[in-house]
């Protein structure tokens, strides 16, 4: 009994372990979405379009949902009702903060100006989603394995 | 009762027209920051409702342009830019010179003309126009672009092939390809380039029967539609003169009037009014008769 009962705890501690990592993870994979949408935004805007039409032309999913509640409010409440929802909850003050200053000039600055924004988020997000990956991964390796530990700790407690 | 061209404006502005209740189709909105807003229709010109601050005036002009200055700005150098509807909206600023270039840096004031189709306003002149090229003048306001829109639209249904080449995107009012104003059938819309190259490259590209465009300004402009007319392409144009007289004053169009058009139609106020019409024969403009 005991022998079946300690791969169990390792293991159910172990995927305890896992899925907090997993926090981690999802947010080096917002970063890296948001990455990748913003690029495809920037390609637009740099062909002149307006923002409405050029966050639909992306077809990025994230994109389109702003692009819907532009108006009456404007961009930036429209990103703000997006970043609302629970998965922007991973996301820590400093990814937030170079993602509100983004958003909140979009649209109001002359082409090269908004291209320059454009670069220095970008830069910002991708430094970001580096330190995201890599500390997902350590995490994600850490967790599971002091769950395994603490799986046959409680094995070895109860023998 | 009609719909109101100006519902389609964005909400801010919309606000305040629906408190207004104006009586009559509007053609032209102003706002000054600090200033009530005035509206001006075939008969009414009144100023209304609560004064316009700074702010608002720059969330009005924020909406217009969708949010997106940077699609606008060589437009805003020029003093204008047009919305997605093909209202055309007039600025007026501060303006300096950033990199060389000159630059509205603030806003002041807008202008906001109300575009709109009016089926049937080419009717009186249609006929005569269908194989002449004409050329549309009046003073700002008094309805070219509506005139111009409306020919294009009965030419293409007669069967002609019409291009148009909408430098200021207001003619056709192209939203994601498909003109949001009737054009025709048979019509293909260039917009945002200027006449010079935009010209030739419709003559040879479109092989168009008919090409119009809008508000002739200077010399090159001039050359460009010389050039099309020499091509065989039937040319319906306008341009900014009180008559045919002070048409032949401006250097730019002598040429065209003495070369190439054959045709004048002078527009007055109240908008849509051709006033007179005028055609050449044996290389002399005679008066055709009001309409």
């Amino acid at each position: 009994m005991k022998l079946l009962f300690v791969p169990i705890a390792m293991a159910a501690l172990g995927l305890a372990g896992a899925s907090l990592g997993h926090a981690y993870r999802q947010r080096a994979r917002l970063l890296a979405q948001l990455v990748r949408e913003i690029s495809r935004l920037k390609e637009q805007i740099r062909l002149g379009y307006p923002l409405a039409a050029a966050m639909r032309q992306t077809r990025q999913p994230l994109l389109q949902e702003i692009e819907k509640n532009i108006a009456p409010q404007g961009i930036y409440a429209a990103w703000q009702q997006a970043a609302s929802a629970e998965r922007f909850a991973v996301l820590e003050e400093s990814e937030r903060q170079v993602l509100d200053r983004f958003w909140r000039e979009l649209g109001l600055l002359d082409k090269h100006s908004q291209i320059n924004r454009f670069e220095e988020a970008l830069s910002s997000l991708k430094t970001l989603r580096d330190e995201a990956t890599q500390k997902a991964a350590q995490q994600s390796r850490l967790y599971g394995a002091l769950g395994i530990l603490a799986g046959l700790s409680v094995g070895i407690l109860l023998w | 009762m009609e719909r109101p061209a100006w519902e389609t404006l964005p909400q801010p502005l919309r606000e305040r027209l629906l408190a207004e209740k104006p009586e009559e189709q509007l053609y032209e909105i102003r706002l000054r920051a600090g200033r009530r807003m005035q509206l001006k229709g075939r008969t009414q010109d009144k100023v209304c409702g609560a004064p316009v601050s700074s702010v608002q005036l720059m969330q009005i002009a924020s909406a217009l342009m969708e949010y997106s200055l940077y699609a606008w700005e060589d437009e805003l150098s020029r003093g204008y830019f047009t919305t997605q509807d093909g209202f055309r909206v007039g600025v007026a600023g501060r303006y300096r010179m950033i990199d060389g270039e000159q630059r509205l840096i603030d806003i002041h004031s807008m202008c906001i003309r109300i575009a709109r189709e009016m089926r049937g306003s080419a009717d009186a002149i249609i006929d005569r126009v269908r194989k002449r090229s004409c050329l549309i003048v009046s003073p700002p306001g008094c309805g070219k672009t509506t005139l111009l829109r409306d020919i294009a639209r009965q030419l293409a249904e007669a069967g002609q092939t019409v291009a148009i080449l909408d430098e200021r995107c207001e003619i056709a009012a192209v939203r994601q390809g498909i003109s949001t104003m009737d054009v025709g059938e048979r019509t293909d819309v260039v917009e945002g380039v200027g006449k010079p190259v935009g010209l030739p490259m419709i003559v040879r590209s479109l092989a168009p029967q008919v090409l119009i465009t809008d508000e002739l300004g200077g010399d090159a402009d001039a050359a460009a539609v010389l050039d099309a007319l020499r091509c065989g392409v039937q040319v319906i144009a306008s341009a900014h003169a009180a008559s045919l007289d002070d048409a032949m004053a401006r250097h730019s169009l002598r040429s065209l009037l003495q070369h190439g058009f054959d045709m004048v139609a002078e527009l007055c106020l109240p908008p849509g009014t051709i006033r007179m019409v005028h055609m050449k024969e044996n290389g002399v403009w005679r008066e055709a008769g009001e309409t």
